[in-house]
Formats: C-alpha cells, structure tokens, sequence
C-alpha cells in the first residue's frame, strides 16, 4: 500500500520523468489560458507559496535551471550566467491564485523539496486509516512515526556524522510525528577548492556554501508532519549561521543542528 | 452542627497543593506516554462498572459523589 | 480523557499547536486540505462502541437476633446497563445510556430498645419495583477545550428524577496536566406508595446543584493523579418517606433537614508497576457536609494481566462515616433537636468490600466477570458508635459485562 502511494506520487510529480503528470501541468500551464489544478496539487502550490513567503524567497520552486546549472559547471558562474537564469526564473513570476496556475514559458516547477516528505505523511495517514498504531515510514531519511513501540518505547533514530560516515553523531527518540533533515554532507559541488550544497538559495542564486565553521552541515526538525519538518529543515540550511538558529527557535518545534566544526546545538532527545 | 467550609481545611488544602507543587518535576515525552494510554491506566476504564459501582454505595452510605456529575437518582431503599 | 490516554493516542494534539509560532501553525493549517493530513493531527474522541453489563445484587438478610419483627428478606435487585458510544465526525460524539432494574424485598423502618441493643423492625411489604433511567450526552472537542453536555431521566413508581451536566475540559500546552470544570443540576420528585394508609407525605420534591473542579496531572511516564474537589446543596424533601423513628414508645415519621451542603476531596493514583507490567489505582474520597457527617472511603485495585488475553482485578474498598447529631437507631425521649432519623446509613459504621474481576479480551470485544461482597459493621468505624445499627447491610454483587469497539 504505501509502495503504491509512493510510486503514484513519483509519478505524477517527478521532474525527472517527462512523462510525469507535472510535466504536462507544466506545460498547459505556460499556456495564456493556464492550468487548473487538482485538490492535490492545489494545497501543494499553496503550500510552496507560503514556503517562499516564510523563507523570504529563498525557498523558491521554480529554481530547477539553477539547480541543473551549479550541477554542470566545473567553474563557478559568471554573474551573467546566474543573472541570465534568475530573470526567467522566480515563483514571483508565476501567477498562482488558488485554482489556475500560469507560469511564463521555460519556467518548470520542481517539488522535490517536498514530495519525499509529503509522501511520507500520506503513506502514514494511509497506514493509520488501515488500523496500524506503531511502527513508522522511513523514506530514506524522511520519516513518519504512527505511534512508539507497542510497549511505549520510543524509537530510536541515529543521525549520520558527517564526517565519519558509519558513525552517528547522536541518536534522537521520537514516538509520533515527523522527523526529517536536510543536510550537505550526501550531495556536494566542488568547485575551485570550495564545496557548495546542493540547496540554492532562489534569491541570490548561489547555493549555500559548506565550506564555514559556523555554517550548519545538518539539521533534523520534528514537526507533527514530516512535510512542515523538512521544509522548515531545508530553510534552516538555506539560513546558515546566526539566522538559522534565530529561525529553528522561534519556530517551536523541537530541532538539532550540526555545525561544520562539529558543534552540536539543539535537542530533540 | 457546625459545618467548617473547605477553605478551613487548611491541612488537606495544604496536602493537595504540595502534590501538584510536586508535579512540577514531571518532563515526560510525548513518545513516553505509551504506558499511560493503556485502558488499566485510565481513570475510569469501565464506565458502566463505574456508574453502578456510585449508585451502589451511594444508596448504602451517607456520602455521595466525588466520582462524576449529579444525577441519576433513584428512591433506594 | 486521561492526559496520558489523549497524548498516548494521537500524533499531536492540537493544543502542542500553541507551543509553534504563528508561521509553523500556518505551514500546518496550510498542509491541512492535503489529502490525510487532517487524520494526522486529529485530537481524539473517546473510543466508540457499545456496552452491556449485567448486575445481580443480594443482601443477606437481619440475623434473626438483631430482628423485632418483619420480613428479615432484603433486597434483591437485577440490573441491565447499556452504553452506546459513536463519533460523528473528529469533533463531536454522543454517548447514550440505559439502564433498567427490577428491585424486590423489604427495607428497614425504624429500631426498637431490645434487650442486648435496638432490634429492626422491618416493612412487611415485598415490594416489586421496576426503575428506568436513560441519559444522553454530546462530546465536541475544539482546539485545547473539550466539552461534555447531558441529560438524563430516571423513573419509577415512587420517583422521578431529572438531571442535567455540563463539563468543560483543558489540556495544558505540554498535554501533562487537564483540568476540568463542572456543573449539574438534578430536580425529583417523590411520590410514595400507600401514602394515605401510611400517613406519608403524598408528593414532595427536592434538587440538587453541584460543581466541580479536577486536574489530572501526568507526574511520570507510570503515574497520573487526579485530585478534585466538588460542592453540592440539595434543598427540599430531603428525608426518606418511607422511614420511621421510635422516640419514647411513639413511631412516627423521620424527619431531616431541608438542606444539605456536601463537600468532597478526591484524590485518584493511577500508577503502572513495571515488572509485573500491571497497574495499581488508588482512589481516595474525603466527604463532608453540614449535617456533620464525615466520611473516608478508600478503593485499591491491582490490575493484572495475564498474557494478551486475560486480565485479573482484586480490589478492594474501605468505607468509614460518622453518623449526624440527629441519627441514633431510636429515642428514649424527645431529641432536642427538630430533626430526627434512624435510618442506618445515616449511622456511625465502617465497611469493607472484597472484590475480584475478571476479563477476557479479544480484538474488539471484552467480557468480563466480577464478584464483590460487601460488610458494614460499627467496629469498622474510624469514629467511635455510639450505637449498634442493627440495620447494617452486608451484601453479594455479581455482575457480567460485554463489550464491543467498532
């Protein structure tokens, strides 16, 4: 059941496939006369959009050619390269108003940054709806948590070391709700000697650099659901530093972070 | 016949604030509370076992209540 | 709903949602209309499903030594209790319960000066009695507050009673402490038999109004408690028609005040004991009113499962009042005060009460068996008697239930 739930959304919002039912959404959406979106799809957008609000645009989904750019380059960009790109780009192009969505052309939407986790939470609701009351759904490193262990206890999560690969660099216990985390140390770009995330941040368009002592390699957040924990994971690394402290604590959600120098702030245990 | 309101008790006043001051120490998390949504540790796990067991002992005694709303009341004998 | 059994049950609650600043609640309330979310965050309801239980209840009869004359036969009374519990939808649910008993024997009057202490008279009548009572309650939940309203409705040939409740329920923003509030009103009328043979009183009415307060605090991961204290004051016919009072050679009628202020303290320990996985519940009750009765009761029960499927409950109950100024079991001469009764539960006793439960379980059904007897005795009182009460019951109870979740 949850394989199904999982394979469905892969395939109607990957922006891999170009057969995925995004990709002609896309498309009939870069028409004059727009598309009109499903429920689904229409919390989904909603969803993004307040993302790019609560971020302050720099949580954007509209920035795949960004993304495909810092991917392919062996040299860092001209500023004329990023500039060329962020002209077409931008969800503040985009005209979203709750049914129809039209976009200009050559924009595309890119919703991995929060499929894995929303997928989680359906696989979970699905699950609970068939009567399971413990156990969780872990789609790699997106968790959802439907209740502790039959006995009460809780479940116990290690978080990767960066730096040490097969070592945990702490464990959090957790016996419902969402736990997700957005971190460099998997997918980096080495570029001239410097190492740059995989995340951009739409309003520069340059990704968060993963080279400071402050800057944070991870962050795990438990929410009530693992989608409202990943994005709020994903803001916090594209914060860094100062801002993103400032920004998990005011959030009230339980939330750890591992700094480059390996300071370890937070706690979720 | 003097009745003593409750705010006179002080002592068994005194009793109950010290085990709630107590309760302050509590930190339980949420994944810990397992063991107390077991239906033996509700308060009232038998509803039905409950209302007969105050209609009982209430039409046999002279002290009434302290387990939930008013009502219910029967001729007993 | 218990703290721990409301956070035990659901992903979150909504009232953690205070904890999260305005934008993460906004981030949920947005995700919210995506299909599923809404069971993820639901706060819960109580479990629904439907009840039965069935009670038979024998008193054991006056020992032949302590009877004047009368039928020494007391109560026997057979009782059906049904429940039926069923959600409409995450944020309202209704409770609906029935009970229907029939009651038969013959009950004290009044006590005589005997030779080694009072004897009991008792009524002759075999009185056969039929008792309906139904009552129906909505639940509805909103945010951190859960609310409870009810009505209810008893009757029978001698007397009606009609009652009504409204509680209302807070769970803190940790989800460790609840505290709830409460009223209820109840208004009866009684309508004794044989009124005019007996020269009793032909109708009379009395009410009662009552608050509450309780907060249930989570101390551990294996211990709640609950403390609470509640008010009442009845006004009206307050007296039992069918008692009598012997003072000094003349019988008549007893006669109690036209009010009664009622306080209690109650003090609930609900603690689980880890090696033998069982749990242990302590509940204490401290009542007092302004006719001066004071009264302890204590109930301890230890339950034990047995396995995944069965589990055993021993408990057992202790019970000990002191008796108002106006009770003695008869009157030499004239009280000195206006009120006077000698109906034996208004006496000096204690009692204890022994009882053992047993319930199978299944996936969705339960039924469970369960025994108690009870005795009353004036040694057992904390307070010293200054009366025997020949009356004192003592009484078997045994009782079988059903239970079904949808």
């Amino acid at each position: 059941m949850g394989e199904e739930e999982a394979g469905r959304l892969d395939r109607k919002y990957s922006h891999y496939r170009s057969d995925s039912w995004l990709a002609g959404f896309q498309k009939r959406a870069s028409q004059s006369v727009g598309a009109e979106a499903d429920a689904e799809t229409a919390v989904l957008l909603d969803y993004a959009q307040s993302l790019f609000e609560f971020s302050n645009g720099s949580f954007d989904i509209t920035t795949r050619p960004l993304t495909a750019l810092w991917d392919a380059v062996r040299a860092i960009p001209s500023a004329e390269q990023i500039e060329a790109i962020l002209s077409r780009i931008g969800w503040h192009r985009v005209c979203w108003g709750g049914q129809v969505l039209r976009m200009p052309p050559g924009v595309t939407l890119d919703l991995g940054g929060v499929i894995k986790e929303y997928a989680a939470d359906r696989i979970a609701g699905l699950l609970r709806q068939a009567g399971f009351k413990h156990g969780f759904v872990d789609l790699g490193g997106d968790f959802h948590f439907l209740g502790p262990h039959p006995d009460g206890s809780p479940w116990r999560v290690g978080i990767r070391n960066p730096s040490a690969r097969n070592a945990a660099l702490a464990e959090i216990c957790i016996g419902s709700g969402g736990l997700a985390s957005s971190g460099d140390y998997e997918r980096c770009t080495e570029i001239d000697g410097r190492r740059y995330s995989h995340l951009i941040d739409a309003k520069t368009g340059w990704p968060v650099e993963a080279d400071h002592d402050a800057g944070l390699s991870a962050v795990s957040v438990t929410a009530p659901t693992c989608l409202v924990a990943g994005s709020v994971a994903t803001i916090a690394m594209l914060h860094q530093g100062a801002r993103a402290k400032a920004f998990l604590e005011n959030s009230g959600l339980a939330w750890m972070s591992v700094a480059r120098s390996g300071l370890i702030e937070g706690a979720i245990q | 016949m003097k009745f003593s309101p409750w705010w006179t008790d002080w002592r068994r006043l005194a009793l109950l604030i010290a085990l709630f001051a107590l309760s302050a120490c509590a930190h339980v998390e949420p994944w810990e509370r397992g063991r107390l949504a077991q239906s033996r540790m509700a308060l009232v796990e038998d509803p039905l076992l409950s209302a007969m067991n105050d209609h009982v002992y209430t039409a046999k005694e002279a002290a009434s209540g302290g387990a939930g709303p008013a009502g219910g009341g029967c001729g007993c004998n | 709903m218990a703290p721990g059994q409301r956070a035990g049950a659901a992903a979150a609650t909504e009232s953690k949602m205070a904890r999260y600043s305005k934008a993460i609640r906004s981030l949920l309330a947005t995700s919210l209309g995506l299909p599923g979310m809404q069971d993820l965050l639901a706060k819960e309801l109580p479990e629904e499903g439907t009840d039965y239980r069935y009670t038979f209840y024998d008193e054991d009869p006056i020992p032949q030594n302590r009877l004047a004359f009368g039928d020494p036969r007391r109560y026997e009374i057979e009782s059906h209790q049904f429940r039926v519990v069923k959600n409409i939808d995450d944020s309202y649910g209704l409770e609906l319960n029935f009970q229907h008993e029939t009651m038969s024997g013959s009950s004290p009057w009044y006590a005589v000066p005997g030779p080694d202490g009072p004897l009991q008279v008792m009524s002759g009548a075999t009185i056969r009695e039929r008792r309906n009572q139904a009552d129906a309650g909505v639940r509805f939940l909103r945010g951190d507050w859960s609310h409870r309203a009810a009505v209810g409705y008893s009757s029978e040939n001698d007397y009606v009673a009609r009652y009504g409740s409204y509680s209302v329920e807070r769970e803190s923003a940790d989800s460790l402490r609840v505290t709830s509030w409460g009223v209820s009103y109840s208004n009866d009328d009684v309508t004794p038999t044989d009124a005019r043979e007996f020269g009793r009183v032909e109708s009379a009415d009395r009410d009662a109004l009552s608050g509450s307060l309780s907060v249930t605090q989570v101390l551990s991961r294996n211990t709640v408690l609950q403390g609470g204290v509640s008010l009442t004051r009845q006004s009206g016919f307050l007296s039992d028609p069918y008692k009598l009072v012997w003072i000094g050679g003349a019988v008549i009628a007893e006669n109690r005040p036209d009010e009664r202020r009622m306080l209690t303290w109650t003090a609930r320990l609900r603690h689980f004991v880890e090696g033998p996985e069982a749990a242990l519940t302590m509940d204490y009750r401290y009542f007092r009113d302004d006719w001066d009765v004071a009264a302890h009761t204590l109930d301890i029960s230890w339950k034990q499962p047995i396995g995944e499927t069965w589990e055993v409950i021993p408990s057992v109950r202790y019970h000990a009042q002191s008796a108002p100024d106006f009770y003695a079991p008869y009157f030499l001469s004239q009280p000195g005060g206006i009120h006077w009764s000698s109906d034996y539960r208004l006496g000096t006793f204690g009692a204890l009460s022994y009882r053992l439960h047993a319930r199978l379980k299944g996936e969705k059904w339960s039924l469970s068996m369960g025994a108690e007897y009870y005795d009353s005795d004036e040694s057992l009182a904390l307070a010293t008697p200054h009366f025997d009460s020949p009356g004192l019951v003592s009484f078997w109870r045994l009782s079988a239930a059903l239970r079904f979740r949808y």
